[in-house]
Formats: C-alpha cells, structure tokens, sequence
C-alpha cells in the first residue's frame, strides 16, 4: 500500500510563531505510532497509548513500552478523556496552522515572545470557531478513508436501531413490557429470563454476520455508545493448543488458517489485537474492514501469496449463505450481466478468439464471462469443484462463442446467473494469475469494484 | 528351494540392515559436517537461540525469566525439550552470568541475526566518505569558496523538509554533503596548523 | 502493520530533517523502501573520534518500532571495542528486551517501541565517547583500549582522517 507522504508531525509548529504548540501536540501523540492517539487507553502504569499500539506491544513482550512495568491486556481502560482532547485538537489543528503560518509570513510581529503565545492562540481560534467545527482534520488519508467508508456501510442499517431505541423510550409506561437487558428487545416480563438463556446480543433487526462463521454481536450495524460492546477475544495459550486445533479455532474466527504453525499464531495474536482495539473504538468498524487490515498486515510480513483464502472458504462453506453473498455482490453481479449485453449487442464474434490470444486482461474477461456461461447449467459444479483448472476455462471459452451468438442464451446467463456468479466472480478472479489479486480484493471490499469489473470488461472489448 | 528361500533372506535382511546402520549414520553424520561452519560460528559467539523456543518455553512456565531460558537455550544447543525437562525435574534454571547477551535470532523481521563477525568485511570496506559520497568535485569547489568566504559556509540546518518528495531527497543529501565536508575542510585546518 | 510502520518512520524522518540534532544527519537512503536509512554521526568532541564523520546504515525490521533496528557502520567499520571489526554496532539500546536479573544493562536502557532513530543516535555517540567494557564486540579493540590507550587513539585518529579522504 502506498502511503500518504503528507504526514502532520508536530514539527509543522517550529516553523511558525506558535513553537511552544510543538511539544503539546506531541503530548497528544501516541509514543508508539507517534500518530495522535487512536481510541486511547491508560495501563495500569498510568501510561497512556494507542489501543491497538499498547496491545501489539503487550503481547509481544508483557510490558509497558514507557516503563517496563508488566501489565496486562485484561487491565487496559479506556481514556475518553485523551480521545476528546485529541478530536478537539485535530479539528482545531489545520486552521490553526494556517493562521500561524500566516502570522509568520505576515509581519514581524510574527516573532512573539514566548510568553505571549497562549494568549495570541486564543484570540485567534474565537473567530473562526465556526469553521473549525466544520474543517475536516488533515489526517493521514487512510486512517480516514478506511473511517469514513465503514460509516458509510453502515449507515442504511442504522435508522432501524435508532427507531427502536426512541421506541423503547416513549413507551416504556404504556406496554408494560420489559426490555431484555443484553439485546434490548421487549417482552413480558417472564419471558426475560428464558429468553436470557438464547440470547445472542443482538438486536434482531441487525444484519446477520456477513461470513456466518463468528459468532453474532460482531457486527453491530449502529454503534450505541451506551450499548454492549462486542465481545472481546480472549487470549490463548497456544502451547496448550493441537496445529488443527489452532487451525480450527482460526477458521471459527473467520481468518485464513493456512500456513505454519508460527505463523499461525501470530496472525492469531495481530487478529485478536485488531479486534480488542476495535472493540475499544467508539465507533466500530465493521469485520469486513479488520479483516482488511489483517490482510495488509500479512502482506507487511511478506510471506503471504494467498491473499483470497478467507473468502474461498467461505464460498466452499457447506453452509454458505448465498442469499448473503448475492446480496452484498449484487452490484458486481450486474456490471458483469449489463457489460456481457453490450457485448452481445455489439456481436462482433471475431473478437474473442482474438481476444482470447493477445492478451492477459483479454483473456480474464472471456474467462468470467466463459464462466458465467457454465454457471447458467452448473453452479452447483463450480461451486463443489472450488478450484476450475484451465483445461475448464479453455472449454468455456468456446461455450462463450456458442452463447454470444445466440441471445436467447444470454438472457438465460442474466436470469440464472443471479446467486450463482457472485461465486463465478470471485474464482473466475482468483483463478487469473496473483497479479491480479489486488483486483479481485478490490471486488470483495464494494464501491470500486464495479468499476474494476468495468474495466476488466472493456478491456476485452477493445 | 522354498525351505531355502527364508533362512536366505535373514542374513541378507541382517546385513541390509547393518548396512543401512551405517549409511543412515554416515549421512546423519555428513549433515552435521555440512552444518559445522554455521554451528562453529555460532560456537564462538554462543548459538543463536530461536525466539519461539523461548516463547514457547516460558509459556509453559511463565515464572522463568526470559533471561533464564534463554541462557540455557543457548547452552544445551537450542534443544527445548531438555530446557523443558530440566525445568519439570526441579532442578530449575541457573542463573545467567552477568555477562550473558542473548543472541535472538529475529525470524519476522527478515533482518540476518548475523552481527558475529564475518571476517569478510564489505566490499566497500576501506572507501572513505569522500568517494562513497562522490565528493572529491566538490572538495576542489569548496576549497576555492572557502578560501573567500572563510566561515561563512555553515549549514543552515533549518528548512530540512519539503512537501516534495525529490526535493526531500536533494535537501538530505544536501546536508549529508556539508556535514562531511565541514568536518574535512575542519580537520585540514587543524592539520595544518599543527604542522 | 506496514502502514503504520513506515507513517512512524517517515515522522521520525520528519523530525530529523525539521529540527536535527547536533553532529546528526540522517534520512532513508531512497523514499521507496523506508525501511534502509544512512546516517552521518559527527565523532564527540574531547575523544579522539574528535572532528570525524562516521556513516552507518540502519535497517529497519518489518515489525518496527516492536523490533529494534540493526545499525552498522559502513565504509571500514569503527575501530571501537562495541563495533564488530564489520561494522555492526552492539550497544544495548539496540538490543531487543527480555529480563535482566542482573542489571547487566538496566532495562531502561533497552530497546523500546517509545525509542526512536534519534535517540539510537544519540546513544551511539555516547558509546563513542564511553566504550563499554563488559561485554566488547571487537576485543582486538576492547584489549588495545584498555592496556595501550595511547595505541588506539592513534589508531582512531588516522582511521578519523582517512574516512574523510585525507
């Protein structure tokens, strides 16, 4: 990944006046990551890091980076207070910034005395408080695109809890039942304790869990500051635990359980880390995003060629949830059906076996589309097979030709291809060389995808 | 003829077996010899000792220090089940000498844990600055500048930084280059008042 | 990971180059792989490393700032008894921690995530000034140092020159 070189440091203050601002924020920066505090939480050594930055160090060593002092994960707590400050600073910073800056060039009477400093400050925040609510901060761009787009996700399932919460206000006089204390839904009063016993902790109106294999409660859509947080992973003892064991345990998580044992283990440690610290985040991102970032990680430590293996299992899961799957992919799914239209319409017949020679992109497209045409007889096959080998994809092909001369077979491909070729899709991409995997995470994680298969298509089409 | 075949066959099995004996050994053998220049280098400097050995180890008894085991590691060749049954049979761990410095060998990070003195020195071994910078043009520069404007060519250390990122790259070089040539045009004139 | 690994060491790059140290230049060797930085460690003044540049490569662990980097001087090594006759520092910041019952190195003085580049350098140049007897890494050096002294800053002072070309 290709990070944001336009990094805010604390040093961006020697240049201006405000010199004296440089050693704050460096207060309000995480020793660790040296980024401002990121949902911060205080040891039990009254040190103050990261979430996820005081956890990767706990469980690499036992103890707190500042003073060595042991500490547990189990003893962290979060610092709200650290958090505010540092939302209030962020939003403050840029205009801030700007003024100063602009104070420096002005005038000479930029070269206050230090004394006079907090004062000068002061009077230049007040009049623009208004734009300093709206100003975004200038943030590192990742942290706050991976931010805004969990948000986003979110925001068509949050609505539904909202109302139930306002709901469960209004009426509480008048219906005269009770609210189950862990999921908050209503009931008679008798009904709590045996419904306490099933419970989940989930609202029912939530989403279902996108992989089905973790345990609900993960993927709370809303995040209800005053609401159960989701459940934290507790650490294990991997000496204690079997290779298929672990293996199995990493599975149930719903993270890649390929691998050597060492490795194993640490993609354990980092995912339990990632979802400890996320569950300390006021606002949660949503599984899909951890699991990115596990990914980056892995790549970090460079061993990892697969990139794709947590969606495959899912997909080869016995108890898949197709109607899930369909549902998430269903924009993907209809570029892929609208562009294999156009082609139709297009019939120009002689492009595809040309296409199929010259090149890679070509040779992708016909093969999604090869497979789409399989799907509309076999899913089920492709969905038993997992892997289709290339001997498949070359009799595809020619199941292409047959398909795009007649239109009648095309519509077929639209109506069926509807559940099965989101699967198609996703190992139509993976079976493309591991050039090409970037491409296909892209399919997985939404917004750009379409786009990438727009690309892809036309591509072929040229 | 088939009475025969058995009582054949066992000393041929005997001396089969014998023979592999010897051809597994030899070959267990040839490995180790294979393996002694990285062990006798780790010998000089103690083994390395693998960091999940040590994980793993004082994750079974978390009571020992780290020190400790790895001490013992490093002593019994990185063999973690004699730690272990050193440990369980209470005789417990001895104490490191105060002089003791793990050597861990750091498998995540890819980095060579391999400070122990390779006696081939790096091919740029012996270049001074100068060349390995290509300075000698702007030594022939600066004697000229200096011989004019005497003091006056100090660094500015501030305004290090830029948004742009070969700017970047010139302004480090930049100082990188006056560093080392303030500090030659420095010992030149202590030389040569000395002489 | 990476992520934040490389923002962290492009901050520290930051700091360096906004408000260096003295005697302090340091920087990765290209942007594109901020994991190999150089630096410049100007020789402490009243020893008789005294006037003279010592350039050192830093490589940085994938898993940095929870793994300490490697640091090894280039261009003919140091003459030091905490310098491997190639070049590798051995000096305890660098070291990773774990116990230390014995107070060999205090742990204080270990590495740390809160560590930084600056701080390794800083610490190298005290190392300069003060070599650490306890435990050399060039006892050639570590032997010449503590029974012929005059020896070795002779020795230390023509190495001085000629890193500088003269």
């Amino acid at each position: 990944m290709e990070p944001t070189f336009d990094i805010p440091d604390s040093t961006d203050w020697l240049e201006t006046p405000l010199t004296l601002l440089a050693p704050f924020e460096s207060f309000l920066r995480c020793q660790v990551c040296k980024d401002f505090f990121d949902n911060p939480v205080i040891t039990s050594c009254s040190h103050t890091f990261c979430s996820l930055c005081i956890r990767r160090c706990l469980s690499t060593e036992g103890k707190c980076p500042a003073c060595r002092s042991s500490d547990q994960e189990l003893k962290l707590r979060r610092n709200w207070a650290v958090q505010e400050l540092v939302e209030g600073f962020k939003n403050a910073r840029p205009s801030i910034l700007q003024l100063a800056k602009k104070a420096s060039t002005g005038g000479d009477a930029g070269a206050a005395v230090a004394s006079e400093e907090p004062a000068l400050k002061k009077r230049k925040i007040e009049p623009n408080g208004n734009e300093v609510a709206t100003d975004g901060p200038a943030e590192d761009g990742i942290r706050t695109r991976s931010r805004s787009r969990g948000v986003a996700r979110q925001a068509p399932a949050a609505p539904i809890e909202i109302m139930d919460d306002v709901e469960d206000d209004e009426y509480i006089p008048e219906d005269g039942l009770v609210p189950c204390p862990i999921c908050g839904r209503r009931m008679k009063e008798e009904a709590v304790f045996r419904h306490l016993d099933t419970c989940t902790g989930v609202a029912e109106t939530s989403k279902p869990a996108a992989f089905g294999s973790l345990a609900s409660g993960s993927r709370r859509p809303l995040p209800v500051p005053t609401g159960k947080p989701p459940e934290r992973l507790p650490a294990i003892n991997y000496s204690l635990l079997k290779d298929t064991m672990l293996r199995k345990k990493l599975k149930d998580l719903g993270i890649p359980n390929w691998g050597p044992r060492p490795l194993l283990q640490r993609r354990h440690t980092e995912w339990m880390n990632l979802w400890n610290a996320n569950c300390d985040s006021r606002t949660p991102k949503p599984k899909r995003e951890l699991l990115r970032e596990l990914d980056i990680w892995e790549r970090a430590q460079g061993g990892s060629s697969v990139t794709l293996t947590d969606t495959t299992s899912s997909v080869m899961n016995k108890d898949f949830n197709t109607g899930e799957w369909s549902a998430n992919y269903d924009t993907d799914f209809k570029a892929l059906i609208a562009n294999a239209r156009k082609r139709n319409d297009a019939a120009v017949r002689s492009t595809i076996p040309n296409a199929s020679q010259d090149g890679s992109n070509a040779s992708q497209n016909t093969q999604s589309i090869g497979q789409s045409s399989e799907a509309t007889t076999s899913a089920q096959a492709v969905n038993e097979e997992g892997s289709t080998n290339i001997q498949n994809i070359v009799v595809n092909r020619t199941e292409v030709q047959a398909v795009t001369e007649s239109p009648q077979a095309l519509n077929e491909i639209s109506a069926a291809v509807k559940l099965p070729s989101n699967i198609v899709t996703e190992t139509a991409v993976q079976t493309t060389s591991s050039a090409h995997s970037d491409a296909s995470i892209d399919l997985r994680n939404g917004p750009s995808s379409e786009a990438e298969v727009q690309r892809y298509l036309n591509d072929g089409n040229s | 003829m088939t009475d025969e075949e058995p009582s054949l066959n066992i000393p041929s099995l005997l001396t089969l077996a014998v023979v592999s004996f010897f051809v597994i050994r030899w070959f267990f053998k040839s490995n180790d010899g294979s393996s002694a220049p990285g062990g006798s280098r780790g010998r000089a400097r103690g083994n390395v000792v693998d960091p999940a050995q040590v994980e793993q180890i004082s994750q079974m008894f978390p009571q020992l220090s780290t020190r400790e085991i790895m001490w013992d590691l490093q002593r019994n060749g990185g063999n973690a089940a004699a730690t272990t049954e050193r440990v369980l049979s209470g005789r417990g761990l001895d104490a490191p000498p105060p002089s003791f410095q793990p050597l861990v060998a750091i498998p995540p990070t890819g980095v060579p844990a391999q400070p122990a003195a390779s006696p081939t020195p790096s091919k740029s071994s012996g270049q001074d600055l100068i060349s390995r910078y290509n300075l000698s043009a702007k030594i022939a520069e600066a004697s000229g500048v200096e011989s004019e404007s005497g003091s006056d060519a100090k660094p500015s250390s501030s305004g290090g930084w830029s948004q742009n990122k070969e700017e970047r790259q010139r302004l480090l070089q930049k100082r990188r280059d006056e560093m080392i040539l303030a500090a030659r045009r420095k010992m030149e004139a202590k030389q040569q008042s000395a002489q | 990971m990476s992520t934040m690994t490389q923002n962290r060491l492009f901050r520290e790059y930051k700091t360096l180059s906004t408000s260096p140290p003295d005697g302090i230049t340091a920087g990765p060797v290209s942007e594109d792989d901020m994991f190999h930085w150089e630096a410049l460690i100007q020789g402490p003044e009243g020893t008789p490393y005294e006037g003279g540049i010592f350039a050192a490569e830093l490589k940085f662990p994938k898993d940095y700032p929870l793994s300490p980097p490697t640091m090894k001087f280039v261009g003919g090594g140091v003459w030091h008894p905490n310098v491997y006759p190639n070049g590798t520092v051995c000096i305890s910041i660098l070291h990773p921690p774990g116990d230390d019952p014995n107070h060999y190195e205090h742990a204080s003085e270990r590495w740390s995530p809160i560590q930084s580049v600056e701080k390794i350098l800083i610490s190298v140049m005290s190392m300069l000034a003060e070599p650490n007897d306890e435990s050399p890494a060039n006892v050639e050096a570590a032997k010449m140092w503590r029974e012929r002294r005059p020896e070795y800053e002779r020795k230390v002072r023509e190495e001085v020159r000629k890193g500088l070309g003269l």
